[in-house]
């Protein structure tokens, strides 16, 4: 596995995209951790990821405002984060968000493990 | 026949004196009536005279010869035999009454021509009376007002006619389930059927002229004003949709169209209706809403499918085994078809209510063709995708969206040419267009079907051609990005040759001034 020491963790309400993009990373040798819940993203104090793949659209949150706030939060807003939507219409507003990639579902997986490699090797 | 010249030979018999003088004034009297009855005569109108028992002593020469009488006949009451028997009676009670109150006489009646069938007429009379007050009859004319009187009824049969006509008009217009209205060359309404009335629940007064566009949604009102201001313009058929205001306060989706009525080359009138497509466009919202969402619901668990296939194949392989792990990216492969259409699914929804995003930026043109041509030479190994290339520098364009038209495009190229391996890609700039063709040589489209491969789920029938899959949505979807790109796209086909897709995009897109 070539990237041992590097964390991504997943933030998605949908247990099926979770479960399959971290047995993926993990395969590919990443430390994963992954929620369900947003929000929580905004919690974390130790034990912070190398980079953060974000869903826009969670039940009940916006993957946008999260990923604003986790960009102003000083521990956290060095972190790449890559948003995640259905939707290739609303990259621009990701971006604006402070977001610092975007993929559109379904993306191809080696495209995914690209973005994350250049982030986490920067 | 009593003399016409009785009252004034009564008059001067006071002031002449000898019998010479006499005898040379009644010589003069008598050439005075002579002249007097010959003018007269002359009058085309009739004149008569009455005594103060209402008896006639003279009428000229025109009356006698409207009513083929003899001078004689018409004496005394005798001229009521020349009128219509319907209005003997009524033109001899009006001539007794105004007799009896010696006022002024008028009647109409119509006489029994000898030769030429009915003669309307207005007789008129006024009382006479002598110099020492007393009565003595009537003198009048009789006017032939024939003419005027088949006029006036020629008139009054084709009101009627035209009252019965727009009767039937606005009985079957009343009925009608639409709207329905005319409006003058300037715009206004000057006509709404009981419909409309119904629907606005408002009086004629509230919606004819100018001010129904007040009932049209604020939003939907430019755009109403200015389909309809060009249709004025033009003599264009004008068709909008808009949302109008009811009675009850809610805005009810319509379609509004009118055409105009020309009349010796000029147009005078627009007739219109507006049609309740409320319903329909609830029902086309909530279709919309529904694949837009099930086309995005879709979405994760294929990115789930596509993420699994990708860690089973790399397991595969790592295991060496080979052959499973190459069906394992043939199944990748399908899901991307399946990508495909889920997309080709919410780009239509994202075109029909009109939410469909670009994002422009500058790119070298052949550049993106090409890349999209090498990527799909990758797909097919019958066919072989040639490109014939002159320089077109770069356009502002959403990338994506023109790969994907192109995409498109050599897809359909390779499927509907299943018996020939040459496709042609070229692209040229031609006034300040940048121009992609893409031709086949495939079984084509049958003339009568050409203009209507670019339309919503049309698939080309004929003898093989619905054989082939598809949605029918990807010409559409193509020639809508390519529209909202401010292109063209056309195709020049022969059945039985092949089709050659062709379509132009602007090098200044009309956001150039921001950049």
């Amino acid at each position: 596995m070539s990237h041992p020491q590097k964390k991504i963790m997943i933030a998605d309400d949908d247990p099926g995209i979770v479960d399959a993009i971290e047995m993926l990373l993990e395969f590919e040798g990443y430390q994963v951790t992954s929620t369900v819940d947003g929000a929580t993203v905004l919690d974390l104090k130790d034990e912070l990821p190398d980079l953060l793949l974000l869903d826009i659209w969670m039940s009940g949150e916006d993957g946008r405002d999260i990923c604003r706030k986790f960009k102003q939060v000083d521990i956290t807003k060095n972190i790449p984060v890559i948003m995640i939507s259905a939707s290739r219409d609303i990259k621009q507003s990701a971006l604006d968000a402070g977001a610092d990639d975007f993929l559109a579902k379904p993306f191809e997986m080696n495209d995914l493990l690209k973005k994350i490699k250049i982030f986490t090797e920067k | 026949m009593t003399k016409q010249s009785d009252l004034r030979t009564a008059q001067s018999d006071n002031v002449l004196g000898t019998p010479m003088e006499k005898s040379h004034a009644e010589n003069a009297l008598a050439d005075s009536d002579q002249f007097l009855l010959n003018i007269t005569n002359a009058a085309p109108i009739s004149l008569w005279i009455s005594d103060e028992e209402g008896n006639i002593t003279y009428t000229n020469k025109t009356w006698n010869e409207w009513t083929g009488m003899t001078p004689e006949q018409t004496l005394g009451k005798g001229w009521l035999n020349a009128l219509m028997s319907d209005d003997r009676q009524r033109a001899a009670d009006a001539f007794a009454e105004d007799l009896a109150k010696r006022r002024p006489y008028k009647v109409n009646f119509r006489l029994l021509n000898n030769n030429s069938g009915v003669r309307w007429c207005v007789a008129t009379g006024n009382p006479q009376y002598a110099s020492d007050g007393n009565f003595t009859g009537y003198i009048g004319a009789c006017m032939d007002v024939t003419e005027k009187t088949l006029a006036e009824m020629q008139l009054h049969l084709k009101n009627e006619e035209l009252n019965d006509q727009i009767k039937q008009f606005e009985f079957v217009t009343g009925f009608m389930p639409v709207q329905l209205w005319t409006a003058t060359t300037d715009g206004n309404l000057d006509y709404v059927n009981q419909r409309t009335l119904d629907f606005f629940d408002a009086i004629p007064e509230n919606i004819i002229g100018p001010q129904w566009i007040l009932k049209v949604h604020p939003d939907d009102r430019d755009g109403c004003v200015e389909a309809w201001t060009h249709s004025l313009q033009t003599g264009e058929v004008y068709q909008f949709e808009f949302r109008l205001l009811n009675g009850a306060g809610e805005y009810k989706w319509h379609l509004a169209r009118a055409l105009p009525f020309v009349s010796d080359g000029k147009i005078i009138k627009w007739f219109g209706t507006n049609t309740d497509i409320d319903e329909q466009k609830v029902l086309q919202r909530q279709k919309d809403d529904f694949l837009g969402i099930a086309s995005h619901e879709l979405k994760t668990p294929v990115t789930s499918i596509k993420a699994y296939a990708q860690v089973l194949g790399a397991m595969l392989t790592k295991e060496g085994e080979h052959k499973k792990a190459d069906m394992v990216l043939r199944m990748d492969a399908q899901v991307n078809r399946l990508t495909n259409l889920i997309g080709d699914l919410l780009d239509v929804t994202k075109i029909n209510s009109g939410k469909l995003q670009f994002n422009r930026n500058w790119f070298d043109f052949n550049r993106a063709v090409s890349e999209t041509v090498e990527d799909l030479q990758h797909t097919t190994h019958r066919h072989k995708l040639i490109m014939e290339f002159t320089e077109t520098g770069r356009v502002y364009s959403d990338r994506d969206r023109i790969s994907q038209v192109i995409t498109n495009l050599i897809t359909n190229a390779i499927k509907y040419s299943p018996y020939s391996d040459t496709i042609i890609i070229k692209t040229q700039v031609t006034d300040g267009q940048a121009i992609v063709s893409i031709k086949d040589f495939g079984i084509g489209i049958p003339a009568d079907k050409i203009d209507m491969v670019f339309e919503q789920f049309y698939r080309v029938s004929g003898n093989k051609q619905h054989t082939f899959p598809g949605l029918g949505l990807g010409l559409y979807i193509s020639s809508e990005i390519i529209k909202r790109e401010g292109g063209k796209m056309w195709v020049n086909s022969v059945e039985g040759k092949g089709s050659d897709f062709c379509f132009s995009l602007p090098i200044y897109n009309h956001q150039k001034d921001n950049l």
